[in-house]
């Protein structure tokens, strides 16, 4: 009568229940946990993906302009793929959307938790200078600071699924030393009563370096992976960041989001001469801070030298485009490209479609901007913001962080 | 005002329940039955595929939730499942695997929506945020996959930073 052990209850219950029971799950954990559990969890669970992946990606009926280059052709391709999903079929093509619909999962994952932090921070976004999140104040629920906990800790788990990142080069003898220094830090670091300690000691932990060496070793070219925030004194890390897109775009007005706490008036059009260059800094925890230096460049410009400055080693790009302009979305895919020829190939990308404000004015549908970021843009994430609130543009830069935190971790951890 | 109406419901294990009328209406199925005959004296219900215990919860669950609609859980899950629950429920749920799994089965069976989706939703919070390795501790499943096709899965999950 009563079972004792439970042996496998996912054999007992029948079919819809487990249905039923995956439904309740976030995608990346069906896509990255449980779809590896066994062959009858996997066989259930396929279908829940592609149904997500065609909500994804699919064009729904849009009462757009059809002057898009984009939009021709797409459903049909995507039927195609949604097909194979299904049919377990091997050839690269496949493999290939399947890994960047994962990708682009978990960076939609990752955002939703920058989202979820800065609104559990907003009123410390108006205060200017540092920005210091991790002292939280007393109002502040525990359990989202909790909930936030194991949410970062899972994203580092999923992202250590990623085979490629953990690849051996030729600076493995270096890295070794950094990776036992960073436990010795992991074990040592205090992080002062601040209630998310434990987030900030995780995020600490990705540059973990002794206390007393410098950064200035024997080879300094060498000890820095070029891809890795930089670092600068013990404990402040800095990520460089650079704005791309077409003029008119918001790129100044985003920074200064970021910057100053600011929002611009709706039309101030005075075009950016030159570059500019700002730089925020995040305080994770009493010792750990994060410099975000970001690199305003003259949209014209994108044929010159002076443009290709901005893009060398840089960890993060934010391309922008206006959701009121179809000629800055038409231009995405030669920014793109620009990018990817320069220096920033291993960069992580985010398309913004900016000015969610002007709501009227629309000309670029969500599909639209999904599908180029996911096609040809190697599914980066995409995110809608506006500049007439700044939370936005601190989202998507604590997101961008996050990401590279996690990437570095896992290039550290595969040598 | 008349008295309230009864319902005799019996288990698999033949024990049997008296339980108000308007509280077992929660179930699809015994509703169902109720309508097709209409006598006044207390109609006997047989439960066959429910044993005595699950049952049990289950009218507890509906004594408790037919006045008090339960709130829809939201899909998917954030955070855990305490998190979103009302406090009773949150103790109702204070159950062993095994009992969960046979109320799971007993709302289907019975056809409470309400107390399905709570059943459910427990377990997905169970796995939820579990690697793999720990999902097949947790409930004895085993791993079926061949060395080739776990490479096959570790392939895909690759970063592919260029494209």
């Amino acid at each position: 009568m009563i079972i004792n052990k439970v042996h496998n209850l996912f054999e007992i219950l029948p079919e819809e229940i487990n249905n039923e029971i995956f439904s309740y799950l976030p995608s990346v954990d069906l896509i990255f946990s449980h779809s590896n559990v066994c062959k009858s969890w996997r066989r259930l669970i396929l279908p829940i993906i592609t149904k997500q992946y065609e909500l994804e990606f699919t064009f729904n009926s849009y009462e757009s302009s059809n002057s898009s280059p984009f939009k021709s052709s797409t459903k049909s391709d995507h039927n195609e793929i949604v097909e194979k999903i299904n049919s377990d079929h091997d050839d690269d093509d496949f493999l290939h959307s399947n890994r960047k619909f994962r990708k682009t999962m978990l960076r939609k994952f990752i955002y939703q938790v920058a989202d979820r932090w800065i609104e559990a921070n907003l009123e410390k976004l108006d205060i200017p200078g540092v920005i210091d999140l991790a002292n939280v104040n007393g109002d502040l629920d525990e359990k989202i600071v909790k909930q936030l906990m194991s949410e970062l800790e899972l994203i580092t788990r999923y992202f250590s699924n990623f085979s490629d990142l953990k690849k051996k080069d030729e600076h493995s003898n270096e890295k070794k030393e950094n990776v036992e220094t960073k436990k010795e830090e992991k074990s040592s670091s205090t992080c002062g009563n601040s209630v998310f300690k434990g987030i900030f000691q995780f995020l600490g932990s990705y540059f973990g370096a002794p206390s007393g060496q410098s950064t200035q070793s024997s080879n300094p070219s060498k000890s820095l992976y070029p891809y890795t925030p930089q670092k600068f004194g013990n404990d402040q890390y800095s990520f460089k960041c650079s704005m791309s897109g077409d003029s008119f775009s918001g790129k100044t007005s985003f920074i200064n989001c970021i910057i100053f706490n600011k929002t611009f008036g709706k039309y101030v059009d005075i075009p950016t001469i030159g570059s500019n260059f700002f730089s925020k800094t995040y305080q994770f925890s009493q010792d750990k801070r994060y410099d975000f230096q970001i690199w305003d460049v003259y949209g014209p410009e994108r044929f010159t030298p002076l443009t290709r400055m901005h893009y060398r080693n840089v960890h993060v790009v934010f391309l922008l485009f206006d959701l009121t302009n179809e000629t800055s979305f038409e231009h995405i895919p030669l920014w793109y490209n620009e990018l990817k020829n320069y220096d920033a190939h291993h960069s992580e990308v985010v398309l913004i479609g900016n000015k969610t404000d002007l709501i009227n004015g629309r000309r670029v549908n969500k599909e639209q901007a999904q599908k180029v970021a996911f096609d040809i843009m190697d599914g980066a994430l995409y995110v809608e913001t506006t500049n007439s609130d700044i939370k936005h543009a601190h989202k998507v830069a604590l997101y961008s962080m996050i990401v590279k935190c996690c990437i570095f971790r896992n290039i550290e951890e595969g040598k | 005002m008349s008295e309230t109406k009864q319902v005799e419901l019996t288990s698999k294990d033949k024990v049997s329940f008296k339980v108000d009328r308007d509280v077992i209406l929660m179930s699809g199925l015994v509703k169902d039955m109720l309508e097709e005959g209409d006598e006044d004296e207390t109609p006997i219900i047989p439960i066959p595929n429910v044993d005595s215990k699950p049952l049990q919860k289950v009218i507890e669950y509906c004594q408790y939730h037919h006045k008090e609609p339960a709130q829809e859980i939201e899909k998917p899950l954030k955070g855990k499942i305490e998190d979103v629950i009302c406090d009773w429920d949150k103790k109702f749920l204070e159950i062993d695997q095994s009992l969960l799994i046979e109320l799971i089965m007993a709302a289907n069976y019975l056809n409470i929506k309400d107390l399905l989706d709570l059943t459910c939703a427990k377990v997905a919070s169970m796995i939820k945020g579990k690697s793999p390795e720990q999902i097949r501790e947790m409930f004895g499943i085993e791993n079926d996959f061949t060395p080739e096709e776990e490479a096959k899965i570790r392939e895909e999950n690759k970063w592919c930073e260029e494209a």
